[in-house]
């Protein structure tokens, strides 16, 4: 599996002979246009990978009124920063967290940051445009067409740099369409079978996903 | 003196039984007691008698001795023939047990490492036979060198005198010998089968100390694990001593077959912290492979291999292991991924400063940094043929005065030059340890 090479080539970028090595992007944001599309299952396996493959320390936020991980990962609770946080496989979840504590938590942690938003609005943006890297998840199909729309005309304004654009199908045409429509790559996001327990197969496109 | 007539040097069988055994030795007699060597007129055998006054108070001693005697099935204990009763005495007729104790024996004799491995095993048999006997478990008790006969490969155990069933043992007399008993025996505590392993680590200290394999590490801690004081940090069960000791024993089995090696580890350890460990792990790691023998770093403690990962050039990783030219490490996931079937080969153990971690190991390469800011304190097993003596980053004359103090080989290891190339005199360094070893 080659796979690191691309890692290694991403952070080190040749400029007339000199080596520059770029800042690793530590803060990743992930939205969806549309519920249900996978944001959290993907926030997840990054998280995990992040911490169980290639051994960083990972902070999670749930950016959510209301939490839907406590029963799954609120098993060992721990005081976190002055923050209710759980230890789960390594990673620490904030639960149901407010824009306020994720942005405090954004400026203080020195590892990475994943940040599950569950809704893209005027209070949840700060929080998307202030992550290094900026995952948006969509559908091309026709009924999920207009929430795209929405998010995009939401999105108007909001620099393009280290944002991608994922999409669920893993039809080329959906993608193509997106791209014509838009103007911007649209990706296929990576299948993952179970969030907490990784395949070595699947390292591959959520490495792709960090860069 | 119930054996003896008042004023006779003579002692006396116990009247009633008189006309079938006449006596061949004392072998012990106390006033109310005696342990007789007799032969069995009847077909000319020779017997174990003892007898016990009725007025002793261990007197129902002799009478459960026979009863838990009666219910074992094992060939490694006396066949009990007879128990009777007369007006004055009890008394118990038993087989006499051929050969000498292993006090006797090791009086003249030297065990081999592989000796002491097989009596040991079949010493944990007969106790095993005890622990699992249908009745409900029989703590012996008793185990001291001179209850163990030893007969061929076998070993036999006798006096049965003090054992009792597990159930009874919360109203048991503190009864036992003194340096050879569990110490919660002694104090009369409640017991359970962790004091017979407790007794039976004692008797292998004892034989390990008259043997070849007095500086064996493996044994040491297996001893030193069975024979702990602190009843709640010993070895659970005699079945798990006997798993240790065939671990100890199946190094030797599996170097004879199975492609010999597969399998083996081999710890890296140091002195003390940062005496170069992991370089000397990886390049014995880069050793062996190159030399088409499959082998594997793994840090016990560290990431190292995921930082190897990161900083390597020309990597890839396969079923959980990093492979870079002659490097191949076990990379150490986290709880989130799928565990990949551990590959075979030798595993090369990097234990950092962890002396513990490398005593679970076949091989050890002991690390040293002879330089006054690091630990001078050495584990006494150094000594022992396992383990192999590298001088890292020390000069000469260090190494020549270390080598005369341990009576042991040192090894210098060179400068290096490169952390990826094999130089020709770190070459020469583990092939000439690792050459007996891969034979």
């Amino acid at each position: 599996m080659k796979w690191i090479e691309i890692l290694k080539h991403q952070e080190k970028i040749k400029t007339k002979g000199i080596k520059i090595t770029k800042t690793k992007k530590k803060t990743i944001s992930i939205i969806g246009a549309s519920r249900k599309l996978g944001v959290t299952h993907i926030c997840l396996s990054l998280a995990n990978f992040l911490h169980s493959a290639l051994k960083r320390e990972v902070l999670y936020i749930e950016l959510a009124e209301e939490s839907q991980l406590l029963s799954t990962v609120g098993e060992k609770q721990i005081n976190f920063d002055g923050t209710v946080g759980f230890v789960f496989k390594g990673v620490t979840y904030i639960l149901a967290c407010d824009v306020e504590k994720a942005l405090k938590l954004l400026n203080s942690h020195s590892g990475y940051i994943i940040v599950d938003i569950h809704n893209y609005d005027e209070k949840t943006k700060c929080i998307f445009e202030r992550c290094d890297k900026r995952i948006v998840i969509g559908s091309m199909k026709p009924w999920c067409r207009r929430d795209l729309d929405i998010l995009l005309s939401k999105m108007k304004g909001v620099d393009d740099m280290g944002m991608n654009f994922y999409n669920k199908t893993t039809l080329k045409r959906e993608n193509a369409d997106f791209e014509k429509e838009f103007h911007r790559t649209m990706k296929t996001l990576p299948i993952i079978d179970n969030p907490f327990l990784i395949k070595e197969k699947e390292f591959k496109p959520l490495l792709e996903m960090l860069m | 003196m119930p054996f003896r007539k008042e004023g006779a040097d003579v002692i006396l069988i116990p009247e009633g039984i008189e006309d079938k055994y006449e006596i061949v030795k004392i072998l012990q007699e106390t006033a109310a007691t005696a342990v007789l060597l007799v032969n069995y007129k009847k077909i000319g055998a020779l017997r174990i008698l003892k007898a016990v006054h009725r007025a002793h108070p261990n007197a129902n001693s002799i009478l459960s001795e026979a009863h838990l005697l009666q219910g074992i099935k094992s060939s490694q204990t006396p066949t009990i023939f007879n128990v009777e009763e007369t007006k004055e005495m009890y008394y118990l007729v038993e087989e006499f047990v051929e050969g000498l104790s292993l006090r006797e024996y090791l009086l003249d004799n030297i065990l081999s490492k592989e000796e002491l491995l097989r009596l040991s095993l079949s010493l944990c048999e007969v106790v095993e036979t005890l622990h699992n006997m249908q009745q409900g478990p029989v703590l012996y008790r008793d185990m001291k060198p001179e209850h163990v006969i030893i007969q061929d490969d076998t070993v036999k155990l006798i006096d049965f005198g003090i054992s009792i069933y597990k159930s009874e043992a919360a109203k048991a007399m503190p009864l036992g010998t003194k340096n050879w008993a569990a110490p919660e025996q002694m104090k009369g505590e409640n017991l359970d089968e962790r004091c017979d392993v407790y007794g039976v680590g004692k008797i292998i200290e004892f034989m390990q100390i008259n043997s070849y394999a007095k500086d064996d590490f493996r044994i040491k801690k297996l001893v030193s694990h069975a024979t702990q004081e602190n009843v709640e940090e010993r070895l659970r069960t005699i079945a798990d001593l006997k798993k240790n000791l065939y671990d100890i024993q199946g190094v030797k089995t599996n170097e004879k077959s199975d492609k010999g090696y597969l399998g083996k580890k081999i710890a890296v350890v140091g002195n003390s912290h940062a005496v170069g460990t992991t370089t000397i792990a990886i390049k014995l790691c880069r050793f062996l492979n190159q030399n088409g023998i499959k082998s594997y770093y793994k840090d016990v403690e560290g990431d190292t291999v995921h930082i190897l990962m990161e900083n390597l050039k020309g990597t890839y990783i396969k079923d959980g292991v990093l492979y870079h030219k002659n490097f191949s490490g076990i990379l150490n996931y986290g709880e989130a991924i799928e565990k990949p079937t551990p590959p075979k080969g030798i595993y090369i153990i990097d234990c950092k400063d962890n002396t513990e971690e490398a005593m679970n190991c076949d091989l050890i390469l002991f690390i040293v940094n002879t330089a006054p800011w690091h630990k001078q304190q050495y584990p006494q097993w150094i000594k022992d043929d396992a383990v192999h003596i590298i001088s890292n980053l020390s000069n000469k004359l260090d190494c020549i005065a270390f080598a005369k103090k341990y009576k042991k080989k040192v090894f210098m290891y060179p400068q290096l030059k490169s952390v990826i190339r094999l130089e020709k005199e770190e070459e020469r360094i583990f092939s000439t340890i690792l050459q007996n070893e891969m034979d």
